[in-house]
């Protein structure tokens, strides 16, 4: 069992300031697990997430990739490792074009250097011809091919988080982070998301951080409830959900 | 008693700079804009006074300053509306650009305007004595610099107040720190910003008018005062009036007092101003006084700019090497003279390149292209001259040789925010010019150098052939580099720099690639004019004269793409020539170029070659896509 | 009438006036007209272009009329300058580069260039130069610069009782490539410099004089030496405010900038020279021509070391231009036998094969009532001793 514990948060305690957003919250999601996250506005979900990806630094506790600890790690040698995640703001690259965000995202998949490219030596024309391949599995995934020469700031909300999948999967990550994947969208594309994450998370162990509760009941396999940056519940949906202290977290009253 | 008087002089200089950083102060902390066109607007208002008084006979003096003030008052609206407006919502950088520019429009038309009348040399009047005042030891100190000293502190209290206690203050600060709960809370910004233009424009015109009578008038009396402003503005973080009053004081008390000070010491004097600007940019002093809520909302967005950027296709390298093979052909037809300029536009060309490079590719503002190319340059001298090295030698070795010197900036680099390194390289180009680029070791004490060139490509049309190689396979090569796994993760690092760090691309990495590379340009480009002027000094290679010059040109070309450099070298080059018989060729070009830079910055961010682009675009009636909603559940190939 | 408009062909007996063909003889020149340069270009200009048309109001140089061409580049933009030179030389065809104002080292890949080419190149009103020997085709009508260095010390010798000196200068190569020179002939002059205090840039002098002044009064400096206008006139604005009466000795090359900006806080007190120009109040017909020529063609141009040295610059070129004509090789050749040629408006100008920097006496000049006045000369300091 801990042998596939694919990301690890213990004690994680974030500070800024007089402000504690995180306080001692222990994390485990195993390979293939999805795990979300809930809780009220101000909760420390997001902060939460920038600091197991290293955009927040920890005052206290620790995290783990894989078994690997990387408490002080910068964040693209966690994502080295395997970590990825999503933004708020699904528009990452708003300047570049859908086929350039693609390929971007293969940045840690191949290792041909400076020099390599500059003199077109073998390695790099086997890289190109491999980076078309993966863009073809991706299109597969996340059917996105008519917007391949469109620039990111041009697509719906809807559209850009579809090609932002489609570039996550291209890293066939070991955990994927989403934050908010839901948010912007409308309920039809709400209902379809569930399915583009499956198809596009392969076996990562999934944390998911989100507002709509009926989306995540159904979609995950376990939930942890946050609020003023400590867990306050956690186990199957059902159960978390029925928490009182969740209940009165979310409606501000204490459950009858 | 001696140090007395050193530190009374002092505080006589010292209230210049404060007077000038208090206007400066006040726009950046209001707007978001660093104002680097603040001497100018004063320069422009002294020579409004002088004329008055030169003119019109009866004119008492403190009227025609009051006119003046209302000048600059009207200046400063002006400026709100047509060149601040369009700008409002982008990011600082952008308004730093914009501000060259208007630096730029207002000293050409200065130099375009006054030279008509004819250029005053005389100090203006003075409305207080410059001969008599109070009297410390043996020295007087004029009633002009206590006026200077008086008002400056008057201004600087009166504008804190204005800012803490007042209502107009409050409206100023809201719009600042939150500029979209401000508005709908009832600010109307075009009001208070107008207002605060105002003041820093009567401000400034209140500065030039008092310094003036110091020295003579000319279109650039007063820019030699813009980094001692800016270091003294710097100290409150370009954001405390109070600091910036204490900042030029004691920078002037600590520079008088240096002139008494003993042989090493006294030396500091030229890097006084330009060593405290990085030392304070280092110590991120504006975190004192700004908080992190309000730098944020002051960055401003560059995604407003997002909509205009639109992508310029890079060209193939098949088409660069041709484009160069062509001209290569070319040439020959040409005189030795047009050898010559087309030599020198296509060393401009790879000039603008490198910021093509780092600024436009990597995201880092550099207004230091002339100098990597004088340490270019200077290394050409040492390795061909001095040591005697052949020419294919030195060129890649003076290339190479400046990328550490220009590691040391692009290391410093990491660790500040897009407009403080933008600041920082305005003043590495300052301390580069006053250290290294007068050692006897390093550039023959500021005299002449000579770099021959070797007797086999003597001759202007084989030399001007090799120019054209080298920067053709340069262009072509870029544009090759710009479509690797490199080029777009220094693309992807400069867009957004936290989705890069999570697609594995280490930011630090790539930020020093793309300095480190456009070092290699930049220090190729002035290798070769060193070889192409034959002797030159390094003079050549200053801040105003080559540095600015290239960040215009390269701006206005269209500073993410190759062929903008290219664009911009030949008008900048090719134009000046044409003009050349006319007397007033700089300050059009100065006029032109700002103009340019503002109207780019305004309305085509990817300049000439990005208006051509779209041209294209346009022509060929290929539309994009529409994007409308989108069915996730079809992109998914159904549930 | 020796070298003035509308006297060509006098000096050598046999040549025909009038004969020859008349083909246009262009000059060319490269000066600073932009902005605040405007104020060393635009003199120099102005005075170049009313010699030549008065010249060619008056027939020209043995029937050929003179042409103008000029061309603007700032004063240390050496890529420029060469760029202009260049178009002067190859595609205007000029003859000889007349009265350009640059500063010296960004004028050296110039100086190759019309080397390498053989264009002769006389400059009348220049920036200072340092070393006595030129290029082979540059002409100077100033003094050397070693003259300076004689010259300095024996005006602090001459016309103070100072043994003490401040020396004050800007930082540019120009002034402190000069100062190897200067610094033992004050020593040979048993003066004792006490402070040396450099400034940046002219721009510091107008704010910074103030503590420079007490320094040097506090080491002991009994007088000032300055080699730049600027710091001279500066200089002694601060030391009269605060009331320190020592003298003020430097080189001006009678500038306005003294004139206008000192005004009478500078009366008795400040000593100066012509840079081998004449004395303003000499009567000769000569300098009254000139002063007569520019009042009707450069209408507002003042008197100064700029006009009158472009003046004298054409002056020489238009002589020696009407003994051989438009030949470059003679021309140089001709140049160079010059001895004691008193062309009225300067001291006498003597050039050779190792000299090309003319002037062989200096006036020292003061101020009165706000104006220059004569003190002494000429003299020849800079040849005294060798």
């Amino acid at each position: 069992m801990d042998a596939d514990i694919a990301l690890a948060v213990r004690g994680a305690r974030v500070r800024f300031g007089a402000v504690v957003p995180c306080d001692g919250v222990d994390v485990t999601v195993h390979a293939g697990e999805i795990v979300a996250i809930i809780g009220p506005n101000g909760a420390g979900k997001s902060t939460l997430l920038d600091a197991i990806s290293g955009f927040a630094p920890l005052e206290a506790g620790s995290v783990a990739i894989g078994g690997t600890d990387v408490t002080r790690a910068l964040p693209y040698r966690r994502a080295r490792l395997g970590l990825a995640r999503s933004f708020q703001d699904a528009r990452g690259f708003a300047n570049m074009t859908v086929r350039e965000a693609l390929l971007g995202s293969l940045h840690g998949r191949f290792r041909g250097g400076l020099l390599a490219e500059g003199i077109g030596a073998g390695v790099a024309r086997d890289d190109e011809r491999a980076a078309c391949d993966a863009i073809e599995e991706a299109l597969a995934l996340v059917d996105v091919r008519r917007y391949l020469d469109v620039r990111i700031a041009d697509l719906s909300v809807g559209t850009a988080r579809a090609v932002e999948l489609a570039v996550l999967s291209l890293r066939r990550p070991a955990v994927l982070l989403l934050d908010e994947p839901a948010s912007g969208l409308q309920q039809s594309e709400v209902e379809a998301l569930a399915g583009v994450i499956e198809r596009i998370r392969g076996s990562a162990a999934t944390l998911i951080v989100e507002h709509d509760v009926p989306f995540v009941r159904a979609f995950s396999d376990r939930l942890i409830a946050m609020d003023l940056g400590r867990v306050i519940a956690e186990g199957s949906p059902a159960d978390v959900l029925d928490h009182p202290a969740v209940i009165e977290s979310y409606l501000g009253v204490p459950a009858r | 008693m001696i140090w007395l008087q050193y530190a009374v002089f002092g505080l006589g200089v010292g209230a210049i700079f404060a007077l000038l950083a208090v206007g400066i102060v006040l726009v950046y902390r209001a707007t978001g804009m660093l104002n680097f066109a603040h001497a100018s607007i004063a320069t422009a208002a002294a020579y409004v006074n002088f004329t008055l008084l030169e003119r019109v006979q009866w004119m008492p003096v403190g009227l025609a300053l009051a006119i003046t003030v209302v000048f600059g008052a009207l200046l400063g609206i002006a400026i709100r509306k047509f060149v601040f407006g369009p700008i409002a919502g982008t990011s600082q950088v952008v308004k730093l650009i914009v501000s060259f520019g208007l630096a730029g429009v207002l000293q050409g038309a200065v130099g375009l305007i006054w030279s008509r009348i004819g250029t005053p040399t005389l100090p203006g009047h003075s409305l207080f004595s410059m001969t008599s005042g109070i009297k410390i030891g043996a020295a007087t100190i004029p009633s002009q610099r206590i006026a200077l000293l008086v008002i400056g502190a008057a201004v600087a209290l009166g504008l804190t107040l204005l800012l803490k206690r007042t209502e107009f203050g409050m409206c100023v600060r809201a719009l600042a720190q939150n500029p979209l709960a401000a508005r709908l809370a009832g600010v109307d910004e075009r009001r208070v910003h107008s207002a605060v233009w105002a003041i820093a424009g009567a401000t400034a015109a209140l500065a030039g008018v008092l310094i003036i009578p110091f020295g003579v008038l000319t279109p650039l009396s007063l820019s030699g005062f813009q980094i001692k402003s800016l270091a003294a503005a710097l100290v409150g973080g370009f954001a405390s009036l109070p600091a910036a009053l204490a900042g030029g004081l004691g920078l002037g008390v600590v520079q008088e007092m240096l002139v008494g000070a003993p042989a090493p010491l006294n030396g500091l004097r030229s890097v006084l101003a330009t060593g405290l600007v990085i030392v304070l940019l280092f110590a991120r002093i504006e975190r004192r006084f700004v908080s992190e809520q309000e730098a944020r909302a002051l960055e401003g967005d560059e995604r407003t700019l997002a909509g205009k950027w639109k992508p310029v296709p890079l060209g193939s390298p098949r088409a660069w090497l041709a484009g160069t093979v062509i001209l290569a052909l070319v040439f020959f037809g040409l005189s030795g003279f047009w050898a010559f300029v087309a030599g020198r536009t296509l060393i401009y060309a790879l000039l603008g390149l490198s910021l093509v490079v780092l600024t436009g590719w990597s995201g880092q503002v550099s207004l230091m292209p002339g100098t990597f190319a004088g340490i270019g340059a200077a290394l050409a001298w040492i390795l061909g001259t001095k040591l005697g090295f052949p020419m294919p030698l030195v060129l890649p070795l003076a290339a190479l040789a400046t990328i550490p010197i220009a590691g040391i900036v692009g290391v410093a680099a990491l660790r500040l925010r897009p407009l403080y390194l933008a600041v920082a390289t305005v003043a590495f180009a300052g301390l580069f010019e006053e250290t290294l680029f007068v050692q006897h070791w390093f550039a023959n004490s500021g005299n002449a150098m000579s770099v021959p060139r070797p007797k086999w490509i003597a001759g202007d049309h084989v030399f001007g052939l090799v120019v054209v190689l080298i920067v053709g396979a340069t262009f072509a090569a870029t544009a090759a580099f710009g479509r690797t796994r490199t080029g777009r993760a220094l693309r992807m690092a400069r867009d957004n720099e936290r989705a890069a760090a999570s697609a594995g691309v280490n930011p630090t990495k790539y930020r020093l690639i793309g300095f480190a590379l456009s070092a290699a340009y930049a220090g190729l480009a002035g290798a070769l004019l060193a070889y192409l002027l034959g002797t030159f000094s390094m003079a050549t290679f200053g801040f105003l004269v080559l540095s600015l010059t290239v960040f215009g040109l390269a701006t206005v070309g269209g500073i993410r793409t190759p062929i903008g450099a290219l664009v911009g070298a030949f008008i900048v080059v090719y134009l000046s020539e044409v003009f050349r018989a006319s007397a007033s060729v700089q300050d059009w070009v100065f006029t032109g170029t700002g103009a340019a830079i503002i109207a780019v910055m305004a309305y085509s961010p990817d300049g000439i070659a990005g208006m051509l682009a779209r041209f294209k675009r346009h022509s060929r009636a290929v539309e994009p896509p529409v994007v409308e909603t989108f069915e996730l559940a079809e992109a998914s190939g159904g549930r | 009438m020796i070298g003035a408009p509308g006297t060509g062909g006098a000096r050598t007996p046999g040549t025909v006036v009038g004969s020859g063909s008349h083909e246009t003889i262009a000059l060319g020149t490269v000066l600073p007209l932009q902005g605040g340069q405007r104020n060393w270009g635009e003199p120099v200009l102005r005075t170049t272009q009313a010699f030549i048309d008065e010249t060619n109001a008056n027939g020209g140089i043995n029937g050929h009329p003179l042409k103008l061409i000029a061309y603007n580049a700032c004063l240390t933009c050496q890529d420029e300058a060469l760029q202009a030179v260049r178009r002067l030389v190859e595609q205007d065809h000029v003859f000889a580069i007349v009265n350009t104002y640059v500063e010296v080292v960004a004028f050296q890949s110039v100086i190759d260039y019309l080397n390498k080419a053989g264009v002769p190149l006389i400059q009348g009103a220049a920036e200072s130069q340092t070393s006595a020997a030129l290029s082979p085709v540059n002409f100077v009508t100033a003094p050397s610069g070693l003259f300076w260095a004689r010259e300095l010390p024996q005006m602090v010798k001459r016309f103070t009782t100072a043994t003490k000196i401040g020396l004050t200068y800007v930082d540019v190569p120009t002034e402190t490539n000069g100062l190897k020179y200067l610094r033992p002939e004050f020593a040979r002059a048993g003066i004792t410099i006490v402070d040396e205090e450099n400034v940046a840039a002219e721009e510091d002098a107008v704010t910074n004089m103030d503590s420079i002044v007490t320094r040097m009064r506090a080491r002991g400096a009994q007088a000032v030496v300055s080699t730049n206008p600027v710091l001279l006139v500066y200089g002694r604005l601060a030391a009269s405010r605060q009331n320190w009466s020592a003298k003020w000795v430097g080189l001006a090359a009678w500038s306005k900038l003294v004139t206008d900006a000192c005004g009478h806080t500078c009366d008795n007190s400040l000593i100066t020279e012509t840079a081998g120009l004449s004395f303003i109040n000499r009567n000769t017909p000569q300098m009254n021509q000139f002063k007569a020529v520019l009042a009707r063609r450069f209408p507002g141009g003042e008197i100064s070391g700029l006009t009158l040295g472009a003046w004298v610059g054409m002056q020489l070129t238009s002589y020696v231009l009407a003994e051989t004509g438009p030949d470059r090789s003679a021309f140089l050749r001709a140049m160079e036998r010059i001895r004691n040629l008193d062309l009225g408006t300067t001291a006498p100008l003597t050039f050779g094969p190792d000299r090309h920097m003319g002037a062989t006496a200096d006036m020292i000049i003061g101020l009165q009532n706000g104006d220059y006045v004569p003190i002494a000369g000429p003299v020849n300091y800079g040849e005294a001793s060798s």
